[in-house]
């Protein structure tokens, strides 16, 4: 009697203890030219998960579940990140995907999550990622599209800007940036009359900076590149005697720049951050992000981290993790979410055809001795 | 002297001609095999994530065929992707632009292969060894460069998205095991082409020239001729199975093929062995599924896979073929 009675308890706990499990899939790009941003978006996702596993897991519709990451490497290729998708959705049958980091990669597993119905928050910076027809793409960072103009109005008319010169990964990325950027100054009264494109690899920029600078350029504009590349363009030019602004519209990199250029070179460089060092939750965030995985929190991650939070509740709200369109009219349903980053809303309806892409605070900030002062406060309609 | 008993005995260790060796006509109990091999995957129809590999390898066999084909004069394309490209670029604007039906835009894009394989081919076939890798290593990446360059008309580094799927006598192939079929019909008769073309004098010329050119020549075989006749047909198999690879994956970018995956191709046919209609087959069939063993064990994955090539090609020089000639070997067959 007394083993049939421990025997029943032993169940009940069992019972107790088990948990449903939730599957998050990431396609991240974890080798190669991209791996900066796959770890930042992958490790955004684990610490999330990470949260409410502390918590005893993830609370939906009275069930608990212990959220677990999917991780596959896309090696920055729309093929790979095709068989990769092929086999979360059908092997691991997630629902939810986190990547691809990619634009061509988002653009090439699109098809298949539509299809199944899986929801994919992207970094991919290509206008084609969102759209009427998208139904399950949602971006949870801000990209050129909408920190570009409202950046550079401010920029040239602070620091009276004519002609600036830009130099650009010849890649989907690069190509994308370019084009909005040229569009973004010449609406601002300057011109990006300066474009030079290289291959990803390049690491000796001085005739492309000789050419550039011959052209009597007022600014070097640095978005589209990767970070250790930025830092060897910001030192040769200023080693070239380029005495003028250096100016990154985008993708936060300010870390990987200095060290790259040193301190003197990249005095003064104007950069675009989604951060404000006063911001106490993402300083805690980045010092967590070191303390797990012993690297320093690159600047993507913390919109990942936010948009993982949006995502786990918006299945909440929804009350199943199984119906995706539930989730997904939930996700889009969120208003004034409180991420780290600040206030946090979807916006993108006039320009994509739906309002998939995050909208959040950004900044612009002065680089002085390593460290990023900010000068002004922008929304995605003006900085001040 | 006629040209088979030249070829034997000009066989070096690693180019062992695995399939011309085996004893008999044991190859017509390979076709039964290979169809049950082909037959496999339909068990497994549950999981379309299986289907996906199966279809990516029938495709790998088709392309890496190809690249076997030219291998066999003796000649090593590293530009082998980018014909793959071409047939695979060329289809898709056939296909998206002019709404031209799949079987046409298949053709269009074999055909745009083949005929800049010949141009190519008609300048840089005369060069050897090294000198031939080096060229095709530069096409390979002109022809990359100029995707990228292409403005409008290739969509750039974005590619071209949105491909329909194909579409062949009214049944549309737009589940994976439907595509499956079809790709697996491709690969099976693109194999039993090779076999076919290598019992042909044409087919024994091509491997004269690949084992002792001189003497090829000097027995009447045209090695330009011979190699150009291998380059244009291989090339014709990549552009093949790169205007069916868009169709299935619906999407085409110039770093689906940069060197890569033309590198890719040549580990598959090393691994599986060359000079024999098998090594292909093996090669694909081992090589596109194994990154799938590493891809979440992110961090060491180009490790472990580097490890496995060296440890393949460390004991099994003449690739996986290797293994059944070693075997007839012990047991003092020829």
């Amino acid at each position: 009697m007394k083993k049939i009675a421990i025997a029943g308890l032993l169940c009940l706990a069992g019972t107790a203890f088990a948990q449903e499990e939730l599957k998050i899939g990431a396609i991240v790009t974890l080798s190669g030219a991209g791996a900066a941003w796959g770890q930042a978006m992958l490790y955004a996702t684990e610490l999330a998960a990470d949260d409410v596993n502390a918590k005893g897991g993830l609370d939906v519709g009275g069930k608990k579940y212990k959220v677990k990451v999917v991780p596959y490497d896309d090696k920055y290729q729309a093929g790979e990140a095709v068989t990769a998708a092929n086999r979360l959705v059908f092997e691991d049958k997630v629902k939810y995907i986190i990547g691809p980091v990619g634009s061509a990669a988002a653009l090439a597993v699109t098809p298949i999550v539509d299809k199944n119905k899986v929801v994919m928050l992207t970094l991919g910076f290509t206008d084609k990622a969102l759209g009427k027809d998208k139904a399950f793409n949602f971006r949870p960072n801000l990209t050129t599209m909408e920190t570009s103009q409202p950046q550079i109005n401010w920029i040239v008319k602070a620091k009276n800007i004519k002609k600036v010169g830009g130099l650009f990964p010849n890649d989907e990325t690069g190509q994308q940036i370019a084009q909005d950027l040229e569009k973004a100054y010449s609406k601002a009264g300057a011109q990006l009359n300066a474009k030079e494109f290289f291959e990803r690899e390049r690491v000796d920029m001085m005739p492309l900076l000789t050419r550039m600078m011959a052209k009597g350029i007022d600014a070097i504009e640095l978005d589209g590149n990767a970070p250790g590349t930025a830092g060897l363009i910001v030192k040769q030019a200023r080693e070239l005697g380029f005495k003028g602004f250096i100016i990154r519209s985008g993708g936060p990199a300010t870390p990987e720049i200095v060290n790259v250029a040193g301190n003197g070179a990249a005095n003064g460089m104007l950069v675009n951050t989604p951060i404000n060092p006063a911001n106490t939750a993402v300083k805690a965030y980045s010092d967590r992000y070191f303390a797990k995985y012993k690297k320093r929190m690159n600047g993507f991650s913390p919109a990942f981290y936010d948009g993982t939070h949006m995502l786990l509740q918006a299945m909440s709200a929804a009350g199943t993790t199984t119906d995706t369109d539930k989730v997904r009219v939930a996700l889009e349903n969120i208003k004034d979410f409180k991420g780290i980053l600040g206030t946090l809303n979807w916006t993108g309806a006039e320009v994509y055809g739906a309002a998939h892409q995050i909208s959040a605070p950004f900044y612009i900030a002065r680089v002085q001795d390593g460290q990023e002062v900010i000068e002004a406060t922008c929304s995605l309609t003006e900085c001040k | 002297m006629n040209v088979s008993t030249m070829t034997e005995n000009h066989n070096k260790g690693a180019r062992t001609r695995a399939f011309d060796q085996a004893p008999g006509n044991a190859w017509k109990a390979w076709i039964p095999a290979l169809l049950v091999l082909f037959a496999i995957p339909l068990l497994l129809a549950g999981n379309p994530f299986y289907i996906h590999l199966a279809v990516l390898i029938c495709l790998n066999i088709i392309f890496v065929n190809g690249l076997a084909l030219i291998n066999r004069t003796g000649q090593l394309s590293f530009c082998h992707a980018a014909f793959m490209g071409m047939g695979a670029y060329a289809a898709v604007i056939c296909t998206v632009r002019f709404q031209t039906p799949f079987l046409i835009s298949v053709s269009a894009g074999v055909a745009v292969s083949m005929l800049a394989a010949y141009l190519l081919g008609a300048v840089i076939l005369r060069l050897q060894g090294v000198y031939f890798v080096l060229v095709t290593f530069c096409f390979g990446e002109l022809f990359r460069l100029v995707m990228l360059e292409g403005g409008d008309i290739t969509g750039g580094a974005n590619g071209i998205a949105n491909i329909p799927p194909a579409r062949l006598f009214g049944f549309t192939f737009d589940s994976k095991l439907s595509f499956y079929v079809l790709a697996a019909a491709c690969a099976f008769l693109s194999i039993v082409f090779l076999i076919a073309l290598f019992k042909t004098p044409k087919g024994n010329s091509l491997d004269a020239v690949g084992d002792n050119p001189d003497l090829a020549e000097a027995s009447g075989i045209s090695i330009q001729g011979s190699q150009t006749f291998a380059f244009v047909l291989g090339s014709a198999f990549a552009g093949f199975s790169g205007a069916l690879l868009a169709h299935y994956l619906g999407f085409v970018s110039p770093e689906s093929f940069n060197q890569h995956i033309s590198v890719a191709a040549i580990i598959m046919l090393v691994i599986g062995g060359r000079g024999s209609v098998l090594g292909p087959i093996l090669g694909a069939l081992i090589m596109t599924p194994l990154p799938e063993l590493f891809r979440s064990a992110i961090e060491t994955q180009n490790i472990m896979y580097g490890i496995t090539l060296i440890l393949v090609l460390k004991f099994l020089p003449m690739g996986l073929v290797g293994i059944g000639a070693k075997l007839r070997g012990k047991k003092g067959q020829p």
